[in-house]
């Protein structure tokens, strides 16, 4: 079984695996309650700016996160459970070398990663059109910028999902890789380790943007990647009396973010290839 | 044609993770097309460790090992498509039910999905095929992994304790598919620790204590090796076997079901026979038997420590 064709067994394999698994199916589905309920109140209330093409800041903004959040849970628990049954060690012996079973699991970082975010982008999208007023609308309804959005939103899922992936293939125990997952993007980097490098380093603070989970964030905006967005959103926060933050441009973090991936891809694979399964 | 060879094949664990022992050392075997090949052992003694290499899942420290003659990694994989294969116990995803699982199997071996029904059918679980795998038996289970094995009709079957756990039905069921196997004309590695059934079922046999070869040979060499006297007489059967152990060249004499049983090397019954009369004691029964496997497996590794579940 080489390149192309076993390239589509392990897809057709990781989905079909994924696509028959009930907790998979809750995550997904908690999450897509989650985004209805979130979207819920402005389009109940027929908010002004609920619709196309205006909905596009509230679509990849601050929630972004927990798009994020959810498809690395969903990541975990779809490849750390392969090591709790020991169906990684059966599925080699059935007849998978290590590598294309390890490359087969990595097929869910995109897949998992689609999933969620189709959810989180389609639910909205889908309940701004139907409060879209298309002769009203000044210009395109899904400029490029939401491509660029949508783009960066999932190469930030990756760079933070590749983290969950390493893990879970390291520790082989989906609550423990969790736990160490949480503890990474929550105490460690968003506390632990800025002040460790204000502290000791400040001459590096300025990378500390550059973590794999701070990174993200900036890529999850609309605002980084449509300019009329940064004016609107700059021009709400000085009217309210703040200083708006510069704008950001992603480009290198997405750059950051593609590096991320392919260090913890990388890792995952060099460690997995050297274990006994 | 050569279908399993190893040289020297070692593994020794790391320390951080294991204990640092070394469970396989230097093992050298062969098993030719068309052998039905018994790899026994006491626990612990490295079986799993040298077929969990053979497959792939532990990577050997040392040594070598060619499988259909492919010992580079393209082509020890290439062979691994021609193997079916169970390790310990059957590993399934707990959700799949067991027609789903053959699914997962199937595509990983290239097969036909038409197989699954076949190989469901062979192994007595047509009418379970939606089952899942969590709701089975443990019997059900292990006939899921034999259905596994025998997925795009793999030329090698390795089986590692394939009866583990079962009732004396169940393990007549797995016996029985695997005489049905070797009926068939595959070539049969398997790790087993109902020995009886080994004798019956393998052409060939091979002991490894503490991850060294002791002994291989064909099941007749083992079984033959040495002849077994059977001697029963009148009296008090504690003096008959003092009598007997004092019997040039005998061995290991013992009682059992009212009868002295001693291995007597190159010596016949009639000097066996003529060297009691000349103590006085005349034997009611004499009769030459064949050393079992049992035996000869206790015989090489000592004691039966540590083989807690000769069937």
């Amino acid at each position: 079984m080489r390149g192309a064709r076993a390239f589509g067994v392990l897809l057709r394999n990781e989905w079909f695996k994924a696509r028959k698994r009930l907790a998979f199916w809750i995550a997904l589905g908690f999450y897509a309650f989650f985004t209805v309920m979130n979207h819920g109140q402005p389009f109940l209330e027929r908010s002004e700016g609920f619709r196309l093409p205006d909905v596009w800041p509230a679509v990849f903004g601050d929630e972004s996160t927990m798009v994020v959040i959810f498809a690395a849970l969903s990541l975990v628990l779809l490849s750390a459970t392969e090591f709790g049954w020991r169906t990684a060690r059966q599925n080699v012996i059935d007849g998978l070398s290590k590598s294309q079973w390890f490359w087969g699991k990595s097929l869910l970082l995109p897949v998992v990663g689609i999933a969620f975010i189709g959810v989180h982008v389609s639910i909205p999208t889908v309940l701004a059109l139907m409060r879209t007023d298309f002769g009203a609308a000044a210009g395109p309804l899904v400029p490029l910028s939401v491509f660029q959005a949508a783009g960066g939103l999932g190469l930030a899922f990756l760079s933070v999902g590749a983290l969950a992936f390493l893990l879970s293939l390291v520790i082989r125990r989906t609550g423990a890789a969790l736990a160490v997952w949480f503890l990474w993007v929550g105490p460690i980097e968003s506390g632990m380790l800025p002040a460790l490098v204000r502290r000791f380093l400040p001459d590096f603070t300025g990378w500390l943007g550059y973590l794999p989970f701070t990174n993200a964030f900036p890529l999850l905006e609309f605002r980084s990647y449509d300019a009329a967005a940064y004016e609107r959103y700059a021009a709400a926060v000085d009217a309210a009396g703040r200083t708006p933050p510069a704008a950001v441009d992603p480009a290198w973090h997405l750059v950051t973010a593609a590096a991320w991936t392919v260090l913890f891809v990388g890792i995952a694979f060099i460690l997995f290839r050297r274990r006994d399964l | 044609m050569t279908i399993i060879e190893t040289e020297g094949l070692s593994k020794r664990y790391a320390a951080l993770r294991g204990d640092g022992t070394l469970a396989v050392d230097r093992l050298s075997v062969q098993v030719e097309a068309g052998q039905v090949y018994g790899f026994l052992g006491p626990n612990g003694s490295g079986k799993t460790t040298t077929i969990g290499m053979l497959l792939g899942i532990i990577n050997p420290t040392g040594g070598s090992f060619r499988l259909f003659g492919g010992e580079t990694p393209a082509e020890l994989h290439a062979a691994r498509q021609r193997i079916g294969a169970t390790l310990e116990y059957p590993n399934f995803y707990p959700y799949l039910s067991c027609r789903d699982n053959l699914r997962v199997v199937a595509r990983v071996k290239g097969s036909d999905e038409a197989d699954i029904a076949e190989v469901l059918d062979i192994v007595g679980l047509a009418s379970r095929r939606k089952t899942k795998f969590k709701a089975c038996s443990l019997g059900m289970k292990q006939r899921l992994a034999l259905a596994a094995t025998m997925i795009g009709d793999p030329e090698l079957i390795i089986l590692d304790e394939p009866a583990n756990g079962l009732d004396p039905a169940g393990q007549r069921e797995i016996r029985d598919i695997i005489r049905e196997l070797a009926s068939r004309g595959k070539t049969i590695f398997l790790s087993s620790h109902m020995l009886h059934e080994v004798e019956r079922t393998c052409t060939h046999v091979a002991i490894i204590e503490t991850g060294r070869l002791v002994r291989e040979g064909s099941v007749d060499d083992f079984t033959s090796a040495r002849t077994v006297a059977a001697v029963g007489a009148d009296g008090d059967i504690e003096t008959l076997r003092r009598a007997v152990s004092e019997f040039e060249g005998a061995d290991r004499a013992r009682v059992e079901d009212g009868r002295v049983l001693v291995q007597i090397g190159g010596a016949g019954l009639s000097e066996l026979n003529r060297f009691l009369a000349g103590r006085g004691i005349y034997a009611s029964h004499l009769s030459l038997e064949r050393q079992s496997l049992e035996d000869a497996f206790m015989e090489i590794t000592g004691t039966p420590e540590g083989f807690g579940e000769i069937q």
